[in-house]
C-alpha cells in the first residue's frame, strides 16, 4: 500500500477518535449502523467515479442519474390496486401488543379469497367516503382464517362489509434489472460521445446532469413518488441487516455495554455487503487483470497507451459504463432507503461528494492514479465528518464548510508530501 | 580608487575588433548528458558565422543559452563588451538577440503585422496602433524582400514567406544578432537563394548572423567564419579559403571517415513487410478536417534487411510509419506481413501480426514516464502473457529482469519511475517493450534521438543482431551518418512522395540529399525511376 493510502486511513481514524472523545454517542451501535450504511451508499458512487477519474475524465451526472433511476424504479414497479368481486363481512378484530410495545392487528373474515398477499387492501365505506386498510397477509400459525393488517383497526367494526382490492406491481428484481440496464446505456452514451465524437467529459456529463434531472421531473410532473407501504419485504431485505457484526470495546465508550470487553453487536447492512462485493470486484479488475493496467495507462497518457496497443476507447467507455451503473445501483438503494424520490432534489450534489471522496482517496484528476480501498476510506471520511457534525451539535450549516476545508487540507498535504519526496530524490 | 573592472568609460572608443558577442567557457549539463563543455564563440558585427556539428553536438543548446531559453551552469556572455545574463527569453530579445527557430514560431491565426509585433505591440494609451504597425511591418518586409502584405493572414503564406516574416520580425526589432537555425531545411533552391541575399544584406548593415545548417554547400557560399562543435566542445574554427566541405566534415566527425557502426550484411530472406499503394492521410484519424489526397507509397522489406527512411523535416516520414502501424488513417492501400494482409487502422491486430513501432517522442507517445520500468516494459505484451487476462506479476518481474539484463538497462530497480532514467535507458525500455511482443517487423522512428553515444552503439548492435535473426527493420532517421552506417537500403521521401530507393552501393550523403530536396536524382537506377515516375 502506498503512503498516500495510509494518510487517508490515518485521517479517518483521527476523525473517529476525535469525535468519540468529544461525544461517546458517536460510536453508539445505531450510529455506527447508519455510518456503515451511508458510507456504503456513497462508497458505491465514489468507486464508480473513481474509475472515470482514473481514465482522466470526470462524471458530473451521478446525482441526476440517481434521481432518474429512483424515479424509474418507482415508475417501473408501478404499484396499482385492482378491485375484485370478493366481498366479505368482518367477523371480529383483535390487537396484540408485543413485549417491545409494537402492536399487531388481526381480523377474521366470513369468507375465503384465493390468497391474501402482502400489500392487498380491504376497501370499505366510512363516514368520510371510501377508505382502505393495508394487509400484511394470512396468518397460518394456529389461527386459520385470520389475516393480519398493517394499519390500526380502530375504525373497523364487526359486521362491516369490505371488498378485497388486490395489489399489482412489476416484480422488483425485474424493475431493478430495467433500471440498471438503463444506467448502463447512459454510461455507454457518455463513453461513446467522449471517445468517438471527441467531446470533453466535463461537457458531456454536465449536459447529462441537466437532462437526467429534467427528465426525472418531467416524468413525475415534479411530484414526489414513492413505494408507499408496498413491497415491505423487498425493502426489508435490501435495506435491512445482513448479519450482526461484533465490535469490542466501544460498549464502554458509548455506554451501551459496560461489561468485560464492551462487545457491541451492530446490524451490518446489506448495502455494506454490496459495497464489499463491488469493491472486491473493482480491486480485482484494477490490480489483478491486464485491463486494470490498461485503464490506468489510458489515464496516464492516452496517446502512449494507444501507441502500445491499448484499446483506449474501450477502456474509457467501460469506465463511464461502470460509473453510471454504480450510480444506477445507488439510485435503487437510495430510493429503497428513502422510500420515495423527490425528483427536483434527491441526489443533488452527490456527484461532488463522490468526486471529493475519490480525490481524498488518492485519485488524481489528471488520471492514471487511484486505489479502491483509498476511495472507500475517502467516502468514510466524508460520512464521519458529517456524522460528527451532527453528534457534536455543530449547526448543520457548517457541514459544507468543514468538508470542503478537510478536502482542501488533505490535497495540500498530499502535494507537499509529494514535493518533499521528489526533493529527497 | 581601486576599480579595476573592465568597464570602459564612455569616452573611450571600443577596440577596433571588439566582438559584438563573446561567449566564453559556457558549460551546461542535463541529467545524463553533458550538452556543452567549456564552449567559446565570438561574433563581430556584420559577420556571418556558421555553426556546424552533428546532431547532438550542442548547437541548439548553445543557441538556447544565447536566447535566454536555457541557463548555462557556468561561463560568461558579453554583448558589446558588457557582461550580460539572460534569465528569460524576453531579456535576450530586449538586448537585441533574435532567434529564428527551425520550426517557425509564428501564429497562424494572426496577420503578418500582428505576428511581427507580437509581444511588443505599438500602442497609444493601451490601444493597439494598427496603422503604425502596418507601416513599420511593410518597411521591414520590404527590407527582407518579402512580397506579403502586412494585413495578410499568416496562414496564407508559404513556408519560405514565413521564414522571411521571421527575419522581418528580427529586423523590425533592430536586432543586433540574428540566429538562424536550419533556415533552408524546407525551402526550394530559388527560395533559399533569395534568403541568402537577405542574409548578406543584413550582414552589410552590421547585423551579426549566426547561421546553423547541415547543408555545407550553403555554408561555403555564405559564411565568413565557421565554428565547429563536436560532443559539446569546440572542435576548431575555419575562416576564408579554409572553409570547404572536407575540412568541415573532418572537423565535425573528428576523425577521417571512421564509420559510426560497421553493419554486417545479412542474407536476405523472403519478403516480410509489403506496403502496397499506401496513401497516408495528413491528419490523424480523429480529425474533423477532410484529409488531403496523398501520393501512393510502395515498398517491400525482406527478412534480415534494415531499411532506412530518410527525408527532411516535413517529408512525412513519421506519418508513413504510423500509417503502416495502423495509427493513422490511410485512404487506400494495404500492409502485409509474411503475405498476411493487416486490417486497416487497427493497431492491436497489427501488433498481434508481428508489427511493432518504437515511436519518436518517448514522453508523448513512447512511454508512460510516470510509471515504473516494469509496467512500461510489459505494457504491450500483457495480452500475450501466459495468464492473460489476469495480471501475472511474477511473469512481469521475470521478463522485466530478463530485458534489463539483455539490453543492459541501467536502472536502480524495476520499480524505478521511467522519467528519472537517462534518454538512452528510456529508449532501451521502449525497445524492450516491443521486443517482448516478438515482432517480425520492427519499425523505429528516430531510434537514437536524445541517446548518448554508448547507448547508441548498443542499439545499433541490437538491431544488427535482430536482423541476423531474420527480423525486418525499418527506421526513420534524421542523422545521415546513422542512415549510411546502418541501412542496407534507403528510401527517401520528399513531401510525402517517395523520391528515391537507393541500395547500399548507391548510398551517399549527396545522393540522399538530392532526393530529399526533390531534385531529380542523378544516381537514379531503374528501380528509382519507376518510383519517381
Amino acid at each position: 500500500m502506498q503512503i498516500k493510502n495510509l494518510g487517508i486511513f490515518a485521517l479517518l481514524i483521527a476523525i473517529v477518535v476525535f469525535a468519540t472523545v468529544l461525544n461517546g454517542t458517536f460510536v453508539d451501535p445505531a450510529n455506527l449502523k447508519t455510518l456503515v450504511r451511508d458510507t456504503s451508499l456513497y462508497g458505491l458512487i465514489s468507486i464508480g467515479v473513481a474509475f472515470v477519474i482514473m481514465t482522466g475524465g470526470i462524471d458530473l451526472s451521478i446525482g441526476s442519474v440517481i434521481a432518474l433511476c429512483g424515479v424509474m424504479l418507482v415508475q417501473v414497479i408501478n404499484i396499482r390496486y385492482e378491485k375484485t368481486e370478493y366481498e366479505f363481512r368482518i367477523v371480529q378484530t383483535r390487537t396484540e401488543e408485543g413485549a417491545d410495545g409494537t402492536k399487531r392487528y388481526f381480523l377474521q373474515l366470513d369468507g375465503q379469497a384465493p390468497t391474501f398477499r402482502d400489500g392487498d387492501r380491504l376497501v370499505y365505506r366510512s363516514t368520510t367516503g371510501e377508505s382502505a386498510i393495508n394487509l400484511r397477509g394470512e396468518v397460518f400459525e394456529g389461527r386459520p382464517g385470520w389475516i393480519e393488517s398493517r394499519d390500526s383497526l380502530r375504525t373497523i367494526r364487526s359486521g362491516m362489509s369490505v371488498t378485497l382490492s388486490q395489489i399489482r406491481y412489476t416484480p422488483p428484481l425485474i424493475a431493478c434489472g430495467v433500471v440498471l440496464g438503463f444506467a448502463a446505456l447512459v454510461g455507454l452514451l457518455h463513453g461513446v460521445l467522449i471517445t468517438k465524437v471527441h467531446l470533453q467529459p466535463f461537457v458531456v456529463t454536465l449536459c447529462g446532469l441537466l437532462v437526467y434531472r429534467g427528465l426525472a421531473r418531467v416524468w413525475t410532473g415534479d411530484d414526489q413518488v414513492g413505494l408507499l407501504s408496498a413491497l415491505a419485504e423487498f425493502k426489508q431485505v435490501i435495506t435491512g441487516a445482513a448479519f450482526d457484526l461484533p465490535i469490542p470495546f466501544i460498549g464502554f465508550v458509548s455506554g451501551a455495554n459496560p461489561s468485560s470487553f464492551g462487545w457491541v453487536w451492530i446490524d451490518f447492512p446489506v448495502t455494506g455487503v454490496l459495497l464489499a462485493i463491488v469493491a472486491w470486484m473493482a480491486w480485482l479488475f484494477l490490480s489483478r487483470t491486464i485491463w486494470g493496467r490498461y485503464l490506468l495507462a489510458t489515464g496516464e497518457n492516452e496517446q502512449a497507451a494507444r501507441f502500445s496497443g491499448v484499446p483506449t476507447d474501450s477502456m474509457v467507455i467501460f469506465a463511464y459504463v461502470v460509473c453510471a451503473l454504480l450510480a444506477g445501483l445507488a439510485g435503487i438503494l437510495f430510493t429503497l432507503e428513502w422510500n420515495s424520490v423527490q425528483p427536483n432534489s434527491s441526489g443533488a450534489f452527490y456527484e461532488l461528494y463522490a468526486i471529493a471522496a475519490a480525490v481524498l482517496g488518492g485519485c488524481s484528476l489528471r488520471g492514471g492514479r487511484g486505489a479502491v480501498l483509498g476511495v472507500i476510506a475517502g467516502a468514510a471520511v466524508m460520512r464521519c465528518l458529517y456524522k460528527a457534525i451532527v453528534v457534536l451539535g455543530i449547526p448543520q450549516q457548517w457541514e459544507m464548510v468543514i468538508i470542503g476545508t478537510a478536502l482542501l487540507l488533505s490535497v495540500v498535504t498530499d502535494e507537499l508530501i509529494r514535493r518533499y519526496q521528489a526533493f529527497q530524490r | 580608487m581601486s576599480s579595476s573592472f573592465p568597464i570602459l568609460p564612455s569616452h573611450v572608443a571600443p577596440m577596433q575588433d571588439a566582438p559584438l558577442l563573446d561567449l566564453a567557457g559556457i558549460t551546461k549539463s542535463f541529467p545524463g548528458v553533458q550538452a556543452l563543455d567549456n564552449v567559446s564563440m565570438r561574433l563581430s558585427a556584420g559577420e556571418v558565422l556558421a555553426l556546424v556539428g552533428e546532431n547532438g553536438a550542442g548547437k541548439s543548446t548553445l543557441m538556447k543559452v544565447l536566447a535566454g531559453i536555457v541557463q548555462p551552469d557556468s561561463g560568461t556572455l558579453r554583448l558589446d563588451g558588457e557582461p550580460v545574463r539572460f534569465r528569460w527569453p524576453i531579456e535576450a530579445i530586449r538586448a537585441g538577440i533574435a532567434l529564428i527557430h527551425q520550426e517557425l514560431n509564428l501564429h497562424e491565426g494572426l496577420s503578418v503585422a500582428e505576428n511581427l509585433f507580437l509581444g511588443r505591440e505599438l500602442h497609444c494609451w493601451g490601444w493597439r496602433d494598427r496603422q503604425r504597425m502596418n507601416e513599420r511591418a511593410a518597411e521591414a518586409l520590404q527590407q527582407v524582400g518579402c512580397g506579403a502584405s502586412p494585413t495578410d493572414p499568416l496562414a496564407n503564406l508559404s513556408v519560405a514567406a514565413r521564414q522571411l516574416v521571421e527575419i522581418a520580425r528580427a529586423v523590425s526589432s533592430d536586432a543586433k544578432v540574428v540566429i538562424m537555425d536550419e533556415p533552408t531545411s524546407s525551402l526550394t533552391t530559388t527560395e533559399a537563394e533569395n534568403l541568402f541575399g537577405v542574409v548578406e544584406s543584413l550582414a552589410q548593415r552590421g547585423v551579426g548572423i549566426v547561421y546553423i545548417s547541415h547543408r555545407l554547400g550553403e555554408i561555403v557560399r555564405l559564411a565568413d567564419r565557421v565554428e565547429v562543435l563536436r560532443d559539446g566542445r569546440n572542435a576548431g574554427a575555419l575562416t576564408g579559403d579554409a572553409i570547404h566541405h572536407d575540412a568541415m566534415v573532418s572537423a565535425m566527425i573528428g576523425r577521417e571517415s571512421t564509420k559510426l557502426f560497421d553493419r554486417r550484411e545479412v542474407v536476405r530472406g523472403e519478403v516480410r513487410l509489403r506496403v502496397k499503394d499506401l496513401r497516408v492521410a495528413h491528419r490523424q484519424s480523429f480529425s474533423h478536417k477532410r484529409p488531403v489526397q496523398a501520393p501512393a507509397i510502395e515498398f517491400d522489406v525482406r527478412a534480415g534487411e534494415i531499411v532506412a527512411i530518410a527525408g527532411l523535416v516535413g517529408s512525412r516520414r513519421s506519418e508513413l510509419l504510423e500509417a503502416i502501424f495502423g495509427l493513422r488513417d490511410s485512404h487506400s492501400g494495404s500492409v502485409s506481413i509474411d503475405n498476411h494482409e493487416l486490417p486497416r487502422n487497427d493497431v492491436r491486430s497489427a501488433i498481434r501480426c508481428g508489427l511493432a513501432l518504437v515511436s519518436e517522442d518517448r514522453k508523448a507517445t513512447g512511454l508512460l514516464v510516470h510509471s515504473n520500468v516494469r509496467e512500461n516494459t510489459t505494457l504491450a505484451s500483457l495480452e500475450a502473457a501466459p495468464r492473460s487476462p489476469w495480471l501475472d506479476r511474477q511473469w512481469q518481474s521475470r521478463v522485466c529482469a530478463d530485458s534489463i539484463e539483455k539490453l543492459r538497462i541501467k536502472t536502480a530497480s524495476q520499480s524505478t519511475i521511467v522519467a528519472s532514467l537517462s534518454g538512452g535507458n528510456q529508449q532501451k525500455i521502449s525497445l524492450a517493450k516491443w521486443l517482448l511482443c516478438k515482432p517480425r517487423v520492427l519499425l523505429l522512428d528516430e531510434p537514437t534521438r536524445g541517446v548518448d553515444v554508448g547507448a547508441k552503439q548498443e542499439i545499433y548492435q541490437l538491431l544488427q543482431r535482430l536482423s541476423e535473426q531474420g527480423m525486418a527493420i525499418v527506421f526513420v532517421s534524421s542523422e545521415m551518418e546513422e542512415v549510411l552506417a546502418l541501412a542496407d537500403r534507403v528510401l527517401v521521401l520528399h513531401e510525402g512522395v517517395m523520391r528515391g530507393d537507393l541500395s547500399r552501393a548507391e548510398m551517399s550523403e549527396d545522393a540522399i540529399m538530392r532526393c530529399a530536396v526533390g531534385i531529380e536524382s542523378e544516381v537514379g537506377t531503374n528501380r528509382e525511376q519507376s518510383v519517381c515516375k
